[in-house]
């Protein structure tokens, strides 16, 4: 493989402990250490991807993304030890397309790597399809008419059961479902205590679609309240 | 032991033998006094013939005499009513004068009784010339004996030697009885005469009859005595249950009564009424004082069980059934204003006294209203007394009972009304409750001014003869100087004011954390040094709070930065312990090792990161998401979301969740926290195989979730848990951070509620509290 990411980061170990990982899955890494150098090695058309630390000397990582998005539209991944929400919102909206807090766990970082690449080379597939009935929620895409669900454009096998739990939340992005409900709809029945059973199938679904289902982002939990697919921007 | 029917029968002969020797006595003093004199003794008993009886020979003398009367008179009509038709006792008098002529004459037949008796009449009593010559049944009664009048004499009729001889010469009387007497229907001498002994034979009889019944009950109590000692105990045993009020009043009244009774001369008018009253009097009188006696002389301290004693006795006989009743009469009287009650008590006595009075003379003084009058005043004096009782009862039983009356009511409404006009007034700002004070003030004083204008002018009109117009220059003038000093004070209280409502704004100004321009008040203002005082606080103020917003930045900046400087080494420690463990051609125990640094390494990245939110939490920057939420939902899917932890564990978890809805506000992720904390806690600190319980509860408006469980280390005593980096157990090996308790105990606190925990030997148990939206 010929996809080359720049990993840039003022801790030298970070660095090569994310390079480990990477080279491992295939990837070429170029590094670097400081918001200068990322910016120079940024030009490099073959980069396909950057995964960019926040607090670094000389230029900081978000200043470096907002200077690197002037020129370059490819996916950036911050990499920072602020768990904020503020700081993960200031992140996103300089125009990083994803925020890892440190430390990260390996094959969560991997996995968001793999998926941001693969979006960013094959999911304009499905839009230049043009299928107007499919509903596309951030990594995620679903057809009702052939209730098939596909992360990062690659299909996602689920039971009847998870499909029908699927099909209920991507009709409806954003809409809290109390468990009940879900059971009503999915197994047009009646029962005593449904939060476990639904859970349970929740808790399989995200496995399969979660790149952390630790930290679920699409399909998560309103405590006190019931289900929701999570809608993406 | 005395048999039942002895015992009363004893007491039944005893008031027998009394009656009938009263009765017994009365018949006597009757007989004694009203018969013997009339010659009715008691040998008509024994006489079978009337005409034997001393009675009727007293009678027939009478008749004699009356006949005698008339003849001497010459007026013939003064003989007994009915005398001329009489058929009993025919009679016929003759008066010859000195000349031999006949005189006078009356009869009332037309025999010539003279010639002796007609046909059925064995009767027949002549006078002639001053000699009675009696034949009765066709012989001679022997009238004179020895002709010398003697008490054994039994005719009293003229002609004794020894007695005032009259002259009696020409005068002729004959007076026949019949044999057989009839009822003529109407009021005769022979015929009533036969009645009457009848009676008084019969009266005898009786009379003798009751002197031998008394005679004989008298005996009989007199052997009954021992059996009558018991029955006295039995009386007293039941009237020991009646109130002594009651016994004095049946011994004291009736005496009284009948003492009034006799001293008006009731019973003297001789009518039946009178009679069965005093029956009454005297058959039930005795009976009565003999019940007293009987308590009195068996029961000791009688005058304990009265209605005083009762009422007086307070919380002693507060127990059974008087209480009861004080009960449901002190609930009665709760219901009544305070005032009636004492109206009732303190007035009623008086107005029944004048009502009686009223009463009394209306009704008059005649033998029956005496009693009506009487059961009246006995009838106010009870309801009195009931009146008295339900007021001790109230007193006694309800708490501040005067505070249910109309006085009350009045206050309170009164009181209602100032809270309300001065609730109304405070409402208002400081300026306008001000000037409206103010404008009431000028008002009264204009209204004062005018008052007293009139005043000294009418005073400088009147008495000193001057023009108006100079009265009126007068009072005006007096007026002024009186209120000079007031519209001197007003204007200084004015001044006051006016620089009052600034410093008032400024202090609202300041509460409300704006920070306004320093207050400049007119040089020579009382208030300027409080204003300046104000101007100093305010400057302090503002420099405290931007000294405390710094000193929290640089706080949640410290934290920020602390935590990025560990987390940044931390991650080449987790990222290198991974890419490590998974190097294939290690040996065993360099795996185990790696394996333990993995571990170690995550622990350490838990902890630094709970300990980060445990920072910012304390220090009040925990962003939070309110919403509405079902606690009870919340539970279910933290239970469901930790499944298979608890399946794990070995231990059982008992839910008992409310199959309602429990509508709370808070940050759910974060209250999904605590309750995954406290179950964490729980599950890492129960004793192997025990029971964790997890209940969810609504009690007074909060809804209050509990974990207990039993501690599988004995739990230390006063020791905060919830502080950080607390635990149950000392040697702090365990996986946890120490900062679960911490965590969720602020976050409780973030989200509006209250964690609490308690310990009870080796039960542990932490309570979140909410409060319920309605």
């Amino acid at each position: 493989m010929d996809e080359r990411i720049l990993v840039v980061d003022d801790d030298r170990e970070i660095v090569g402990a994310i390079a480990i990982l990477l080279e491992r899955e295939g990837y070429q890494v170029l590094r670097a250490y400081n918001g200068m150098e990322a910016l120079e090695l940024a030009l490099d058309p073959a980069i396909r991807l950057i995964i960019m630390d926040v607090m670094m000397p000389r230029l900081d990582g978000l200043s470096a993304v907002l200077r690197i998005r002037e020129k370059r539209n490819l996916p950036i991944i911050v990499l920072s030890a602020r768990s904020e929400e503020s700081d993960k919102i200031l992140g996103l909206s300089v125009g990083a397309d994803d925020y890892v807090t440190k430390p990260f766990s390996a094959p969560e970082l991997v996995a968001r790597v793999r998926s941001h690449l693969r979006r960013y080379t094959c999911l304009g597939d499905i839009h230049a399809e043009g299928r107007m009935d499919v509903i596309v929620n951030g990594r995620l895409a679903y057809d009702p008419e052939g209730m098939s669900l596909t992360a990062d454009g690659e299909p996602v096998k689920l039971t009847a059961t998870e499909t029908g739990i699927v099909d209920l939340l991507m009709r409806n992005l954003g809409r809290i479902f109390p468990a009940e409900e879900i059971y009503r709809r999915v197994w047009e029945g009646e029962c005593y205590a449904p939060e476990n059973t639904v859970m349970v199938h929740i808790r399989r679904i995200r496995e399969k679609i979660e790149l952390n289902p630790k930290k679920p982002e699409y399909l998560k939990v309103v405590w006190g309240i019931g289900y929701k697919m999570e809608k993406m921007g | 032991m005395v048999t039942k029917w002895k015992k009363w029968v004893s007491v039944i002969v005893l008031f027998l033998g009394l009656y009938l020797t009263l009765a017994g006595c009365a018949g006597t003093w009757y007989a004694v006094w009203g018969l013997v004199p009339r010659g009715l003794g008691p040998e008509v008993v024994f006489q079978s013939d009337y005409r034997d009886t001393a009675y009727f020979r007293g009678e027939m003398t009478g008749y004699l005499d009356g006949i005698l009367n008339c003849l001497q008179t010459g007026d013939t009509s003064q003989l007994w009513p009915g005398a001329h038709v009489d058929t009993n006792l025919l009679y016929c008098g003759r008066y010859y004068g000195e000349d031999g002529g006949l005189v006078v004459q009356t009869s009332n037949t037309d025999h010539d009784l003279v010639m002796g008796a007609p046909e059925g009449y064995n009767f027949l009593l002549s006078f002639r010339d001053g000699k009675v010559s009696i034949t009765q049944d066709g012989e001679e009664l022997d009238v004179y004996g020895d002709g010398y009048y003697t008490g054994e004499s039994q005719w009293d009729v003229p002609g004794y030697i020894n007695r005032d001889r009259g002259d009696w010469s020409g005068y002729m009387v004959c007076l026949a009885v019949s044999a057989q007497p009839v009822d003529h229907g109407w009021w005769e001498p022979i015929w009533s005469m036969t009645q009457l002994i009848a009676y008084v034979r019969y009266g005898y009889l009786g009379l003798f009859g009751v002197w031998a019944g008394a005679l004989l009950c008298l005996t009989l109590a007199v052997t009954l005595r021992k059996a009558r000692r018991e029955a006295r105990a039995s009386i007293a045993a039941r009237t020991a249950k009646v109130w002594f009020e009651v016994k004095v009043l049946w011994t004291v009244l009736p005496a009284i009564l009948f003492w009034q009774l006799a001293m008006r001369g009731f019973f003297w008018g001789l009518s039946a009424f009178a009679a069965v009253t005093g029956l009454v009097f005297l058959v039930f009188y005795p009976v009565l004082l003999y019940l007293t006696g009987c308590d009195l002389r068996h029961n000791k301290q009688v005058w304990k069980h009265s209605l005083c004693a009762r009422l007086l006795s307070g919380g002693k006989s507060a127990a059974g059934a008087l209480s009861a009743r004080q009960g449901a009469a002190a609930r009665l009287a709760s219901r009544v204003w305070f005032e009636w009650k004492l109206l009732l008590v303190v007035f009623y006595p008086f107005a029944a006294l004048w009502v009686l009075r009223r009463v009394r003379w209306n009704l008059g003084y005649r033998e029956m209203t005496d009693l009506l009058f009487l059961a009246l005043c006995a009838g106010a004096a009870l309801l009195w007394l009931a009146a008295l009782y339900v007021l001790l009862c109230d007193l006694r039983c309800n708490k501040t009972p005067w505070r249910h009356g109309l006085c009350a009511f009045l206050l309170s409404g009164l009181a209602w009304l100032w809270r309300t006009l001065r609730g109304a007034e405070l409402s208002q700002p400081l300026r306008r409750r001000f000037l409206g004070r103010m404008a009431a003030a000028a008002a009264g004083v204009g209204v004062l001014a005018i008052l007293a204008l009139g005043t000294v002018f009418r005073y400088c009109w009147n008495h000193t003869g001057a023009s108006w117009l100079g009265s009126i220059l007068a009072a005006l003038l007096a007026v002024l100087l009186l209120l000079l000093p007031l519209a001197w004070l007003l204007d200084r209280t004015w001044v006051l004011l006016r620089d009052l409502f600034p410093l008032t704004g400024q202090l609202a100004a300041l509460r409300t954390g704006a920070a306004p321009e320093p207050l400049e008040l007119p040089e020579g203002s009382d208030l300027s040094a409080a204003a300046e005082d104000l101007n100093a606080v305010r400057e302090g103020l503002r420099s405290a709070v931007a000294e405390q917003m710094k000193s929290e930045r640089m706080k949640v900046e410290l934290i920020a930065n602390v935590s990025h400087d560990l987390k940044t080494p931390l991650t080449s420690v987790v990222s290198y312990a991974e890419l490590l463990g998974e190097e294939e051609d290690l040996p065993p125990h360099v795996k185990d090792y790696i394996r333990i640094l993995n571990e170690k390494a995550k622990r350490l990245q838990v902890m630094v990161q709970d300990v980060f939110e445990v920072s910012k939490a304390a220090s009040g920057e925990l962003p939070l998401r309110m919403e509405r939420l079902d606690l009870t939902r919340l539970l279910d899917q933290t239970l469901a979301d930790m499944d298979e932890a608890i399946r794990g564990s070995g231990l059982t978890l008992r839910a008992t969740l409310p199959g309602s809805p429990v509508w709370i506000t808070a940050d759910g992720d974060r209250l999904y926290r605590v309750f995954q904390n406290l179950i964490q806690n729980a599950l890492r600190y129960s004793l192997e195989g025990s029971r964790v319980y997890l209940t969810l509860e609504v009690r007074e408006g909060r809804a209050v979730a509990a974990v207990k469980n039993t501690s599988r280390e004995e739990l230390p005593a006063g020791v905060d848990f919830t502080a950080r980096f607390v635990r149950g157990d000392k040697s702090r090996t365990d996986g946890g951070s120490g900062l679960g308790l911490a965590i969720a105990s602020s976050f409780t606190a973030a989200c509006g509620g209250t964690l609490r925990v308690e310990t009870d030997a080796d039960l542990f148990t932490v309570a979140v509290s909410f409060p319920i939206l309605s």
